[in-house]
């Protein structure tokens, strides 16, 4: 059995309904972290107390599903949230004015630092946060910067965190019935433009950007293809979205003709005023500046090539912590959506690179791999390799490495290659010579060129 | 300076007759800049580096040096700030190769590749075009979608004018008719952008590989040459490093250069990788309100 992590973007949406739901409890709800909701609990002594407050609450929470919900109440955000966590209880109530001794007792790794500021602490033998009070507000401004003096005022019971009324959710769709069947790409598109130029309207009045699209043909009410796009840079710009749209229809055409069509801007977020001018001649700006307006290119080049060959069309070579040559290094997808960069394992390029000057970091020639490897008949003289024939042809071995023996993996699937690299020529009188890599699977003592050095 | 212009107002008129056929030369006197590659050898001849705004070709064997050549280049041209950008139509480049092209680092380099040093590093990316349509696509990729995909690509990336090299690789098989080469010019001349188109000629290149093209400003066709150097190991050689012969061509005008390399044997630097960790939560995250 496998833990999966969790998708933040449902956890996100389940979250915002629930805070919906709880405006029955309170009137001011806001969603904290994912799993955190903080309410208002202000002015209960007459409608029943905080106790009541508490298990309407969490019936109600219940009955959405949510059974392992535990109620913190105090009298800062931050006091009620370390109660909700240390809880024993289905809720703890921390009394009016004791927040500040009620942390007093609680570890210090409950404070919102850093894993080094955490192990700091550990280390100056600060076991409580009230031990961490005691210190010198000067100290820790010093030691810890702005994140040690905030944890302080938290700890202090000092949040200015208060939960609001919440926000009104505006949904941006249209729906356009055609009244008969289309199919031409560019009476879809012109359809499209004018959704398009709605939708783009409402999000300018409303401050706010498109990061996802969702556009459904429909055939006869019969729903035939819903398509979601998602944008590598939240935009309002109608000709971007129509660029966009434009795209993902050329990509793949519609497989039938549609009568209605529906347009959803399926996620949005608040709108960025950074400049979007592709147009500046070069020599009135200055680095920096180049940089943005590249990234605002840039950005407009990944849609494209996304829209039209997938996620993670435009890649960078990353090194991996490996050492078999195939596996030592990664293509990692370039993406301005920062969150969902793959993690890669850092080999500790930085250190090599400082202390070798970058000397034998690389390999040596160039090598393009086979889509596969392809299976060679190898003569042997001793344990040396003297001719090979592959790809139909036959080559004479000019010269061939010693073989970089290799095996390990043997927790997914086990490796256990020699590697060559061999000098050969192909028969006939006037062949160049080519410089191949040759391997032997010891596993099942298979010889194969897995590319050639250009 | 009469027949000078006859010449130009000749060739605007072939060209207009022969698109993509006779662009070679045009640019003389316009703003057209050289890309230096470092290579002594090469920036020092006939070919003097690499147009902007033109079409360079570089050819051999499918196993001929040129790509270990180009990767020296582009780990000059991202030391002197510039980016470029790596048309890989049938995904063969392996990213460990490459992975620190972008410090300068190029594993086997020319013997006189010029030092560089510059404030801003460019960027070095790829586009893998057979591989997004393996993984974007149902069923078998048809040459022709690939040829098709990987053309749009290189025009995008020229007209994005975000790189100052683009390197379109096409493999074996040299699809770029003269149509495709005329569109491509058309896109160059409207941004700062040098294309290199590389191709591979020779028995293990395709049908169509014998395909010549004409647009092509500089030419440079390369192959291993007989003579090579090793590094050795404990009991052999560990690494073979050949020359690689050049044949470049500019202006109707040929230049023979032998390129010499320097090499150093992979460090194999990296850790024994962990082993990952798959032992289940015991603890679930509780919902707090």
């Amino acid at each position: 059995m496998l833990y999966r992590d969790y998708e933040p973007a449902l956890c996100i949406e389940a979250q915002r309904k629930l805070v919906a739901d709880l405006v029955v409890s309170s009137p001011r709800v806001s969603g904290g972290d994912i799993g955190e909701i903080f309410l208002d609990a202000e002015g209960l002594a007459y409608t029943g107390g905080e106790g009541k407050f508490c298990r309407d609450l969490l019936r109600l929470v219940s009955a959405r599903g949510y059974t392992e919900s535990v109620v913190g109440v105090a009298d800062s955000a931050f006091a009620a949230a370390l109660a909700s966590q240390v809880a024993r209880h289905r809720w703890l109530m921390i009394p009016r004015g004791e927040d500040r001794r009620f942390m007093a007792g609680l570890p210090p790794g409950l404070l919102p630092l850093c894993d080094e500021s955490k192990e700091t602490l550990r280390l100056l033998g600060i076991k409580t946060i009230g031990a961490y009070l005691d210190l010198n507000l000067d100290q820790i401004r010093h030691k810890f910067g702005v994140e040690g003096e905030r944890a302080y005022n938290l700890a202090c019971g000092l949040d200015q965190f208060r939960p609001m009324l919440p926000l009104i959710e505006k949904s941006f769709q249209c729906i356009l019935d055609l009244g008969g069947p289309m199919e031409s790409l560019t009476d879809t598109i012109f359809v499209m433009k004018s959704l398009i130029e709605r939708l783009v309207a409402e999000l300018v009045v409303a401050g706010l950007c498109a990061e996802e699209m969702t556009v459904s043909f429909f055939s006869d009410d019969l729903l035939f293809e819903e398509r979601p796009i998602r944008l590598v840079k939240p935009s309002n710009h109608g000709k971007f979205l129509l660029e966009v749209l434009r795209l993902s229809l050329e990509a793949t055409p519609l497989a039938r003709e549609f009568t209605a069509v529906k347009l959803v801007i399926s996620r949005t977020t608040p709108e960025s005023f950074e400049q979007i001018d592709l147009a500046v001649p070069d020599h009135d700006l200055d680095f920096d500046q180049h940089q943005i307006i590249n990234r605002s290119a840039f950005a407009y080049l990944l849609q494209r090539m996304e829209t039209r060959l997938g996620e993670g069309a435009i890649v960078h070579p990353v090194p991996e912590d490996q050492y078999f040559p195939e596996m030592a290094g990664k293509w990692q997808p370039l993406n301005l959506r920062q969150s969902i960069n793959e993690p890669v394992e850092d080999p500790g390029s930085d250190y090599a690179l400082r202390i070798l000057d970058g000397k034998g970091l690389a390999s040596g020639l160039v090598l393009k791999r086979f889509p596969r490897p392809e299976p060679a008949l190898v003569e042997l003289y001793g344990s040396n390799p003297v001719s090979i024939t592959f790809d139909n042809r036959w080559y004479r071995v000019m010269k061939v490495t010693s073989a970089e023996r290799l095996s390990g993996l043997w927790w997914e699937e086990p490796v256990r290659k020699s590697y060559y690299m061999a000098m050969v020529k192909p028969a006939g009188p006037e062949s160049n010579v080519e410089m191949i890599m040759l391997t032997l699977n010891h596993l099942n003592r298979m010889w194969s060129v897995e590319g050639i050095y250009d | 300076m009469a027949s000078k212009a006859n010449v130009t107002a000749l060739r605007q008129h072939l060209e207009q007759l022969f698109p993509g056929k006779w662009l070679v030369g045009q640019e003389q006197g316009s703003s057209q800049k050289l890309l230096r590659t470092g290579i002594g050898d090469i920036d020092a001849g006939i070919v003097r580096g690499l147009p902007r705004r033109a079409i360079s070709e570089w050819s051999g064997a499918a196993s001929s040096g040129k790509t270990t050549l180009l990767r020296s280049a582009i780990a000059y041209w991202c030391l002197s700030g510039l980016s470029v950008a790596y048309i890989d139509t049938f995904s063969r480049l392996v990213a460990a190769d490459w992975a620190f092209v972008e410090q300068g680092i190029c594993g086997a380099m020319p013997a006189n590749l010029a030092p560089r040093k510059s404030r801003h590093r460019g960027r070095f990316m790829a586009v893998r075009v057979s591989q997004r349509l393996d993984a974007t696509r149902k069923g078998e990729i048809t040459r022709v979608a690939l040829r098709k995909e990987a053309c749009w690509v290189a025009e995008q990336l020229i007209k994005s004018a975000l790189f100052d090299v683009v390197v379109f690789d096409l493999g074996g098989s040299s699809f770029v008719n003269d149509r495709v080469y005329a569109r491509l010019h058309r896109s160059l001349e409207r941004s700062r952008t040098a294309l290199i188109l590389l191709k591979d000629t020779g028995a293990r290149s395709g049908p169509e590989g014998s395909n010549s093209s004409w647009g092509a400003h500089t030419r440079a066709s390369f192959q291993w040459s007989d003579s090579f150097s090793t590094r050795e190991g404990i009991d052999n050689s560990v690494m073979i490093v050949p020359s690689v012969k050049a044949d470049l061509a500019r202006d109707g005008l040929g230049q023979r250069v032998e390129i010499g390399f320097s090499a150093n044997v992979s460090n194999s630097l990296f850790t024994y990788p962990q082993i990952p960790d798959r032992r289940t939560s015991k603890t679930r995250p509780r919902t707090k309100g």
